[in-house]
């Protein structure tokens, strides 16, 4: 075999380089997020569709576009909801980042609460949850039909 | 399981019926890059993948694609509530009320019904996972696609936050190979050749 430019500083045969390293080839690179990336706050973060600043991409077209969420229980739900959902999908390709997981349980324990004050104003959000008023589990609005807070 | 919970992922709350707007955003329930197909590609991948980082990734983001799945509906289904006469007969929207009135069918926009050939399970975790890059992909450039062609509010600030979901579910998704691949070379697999079968 040749080596038609041979370069001591060169990847090896089976690699090629990545920015400040080699790597094999033939093989699709994603950086990883680093640990302790900078964070939204839960409703920046569902107003974003992101908890990381880092990972905002917005269309160019819908940079203006606003989130109508007034300060009402189910909106702090779907915020909190959601920074659960997104931390949960980091974990778990960051099993051992510890402050993330010291957060994600801040946010599981906050999301109970908000849970409970969801419910007390506006019915059950699972099917088990049966409350002294009774069957409620049928009663409108259903998430589809929702405007805000149960108006339709 | 699963165990439904009575709320949105994100608030949905359209003011205005348009219905030529629903026909067109109908196929990301059941498009060939549509969040039907997201979910059932992702929580039929988990299977076949022999990594506890892959299986949890799949089903979690195959969870949240089944919660976007219903945001979709609930977008079509506010764009065609009290139709008019008139509005029924919308250039674009008439051709799907003749077939499904106003309910809510997985179709592309061009009117293919959901078909499971527009995904994949190859049961390989580097051919799943790089088919998994891609239809973030596409899925993003639809929704790319629905804000060159949409023009309301409340509609285009749900579609936003969809599409960022894609951006970041691709990150991971990317994430996830990267691990694969350190726990392959663990195992001197250099080939990256299927584990669950060669190694």
């Amino acid at each position: 075999m040749e080596n038609p430019n041979p370069n001591p500083n060169a990847c090896g045969v089976m690699e090629g380089s990545l920015p400040g390293k080699c790597a094999g080839m033939a093989f699709p690179y994603i950086p990883m997020q680093e640990n302790s990336a900078q964070r939204y706050d839960q409703t920046q973060a569902l107003a974003a569709g992101t908890l990381f600043p880092g990972l905002n991409l917005p269309f160019f077209r819908a940079v203006k576009s606003k989130m109508n969420c007034p300060n009402n229980a189910l909106c702090e739900l779907m915020a909190l909801g959601f920074t659960i959902n997104e931390l949960g999908l980091y974990l778990d390709t960051h099993q051992n980042d510890k402050e993330a997981l010291a957060l994600y349980l801040d946010y599981v324990k906050l999301a109970k609460e908000g849970r409970a004050r969801y419910e007390s104003m506006y019915g059950p959000l699972q099917q088990t949850e049966v409350t002294a008023a009774g069957y409620t589990w049928l009663n409108d609005p259903w998430p589809w039909e929702v405007t805000e807070g149960g108006k339709q | 399981m699963f165990v439904y919970e009575k709320r949105l992922q994100y608030p949905i709350k359209i003011k205005n019926t348009n219905p030529k707007l629903a026909a067109l955003i109908i196929s990301q329930y059941g498009g060939p890059d549509g969040e039907l197909g997201a979910s059932l590609r992702y929580l039929s991948q988990r299977f076949s993948m022999p990594y506890p980082e892959l299986k949890g990734l799949l089903t979690d983001i195959g969870t949240e694609e089944l919660g976007h799945l219903e945001m979709i509906g609930a977008i079509v289904h506010q764009l065609t509530r009290n139709l008019t006469d008139e509005q029924i007969k919308t250039a674009g929207f008439d051709a799907y009320f003749v077939d499904r009135t106003a309910g809510v069918y997985p179709t592309a926009a061009s009117g293919f019904p959901y078909s499971a050939a527009s995904m994949a399970c190859k049961g390989d975790l580097i051919a799943d996972l790089t088919e998994d890059l891609a239809a973030e992909q596409k899925a993003r450039v639809t929704y790319d696609n629905i804000l060159r062609l949409s023009d309301d509010p409340d509609v285009n600030d749900v579609i936003k936050f969809l599409r960022q979901r894609e951006v970041v579910h691709f990150q991971r998704f990317g994430e996830g190979l990267r691990l694969a691949k350190d726990r392959m070379a663990e195992k001197n697999n250099v080939y990256f050749t299927n584990p669950s079968f060669d190694h």
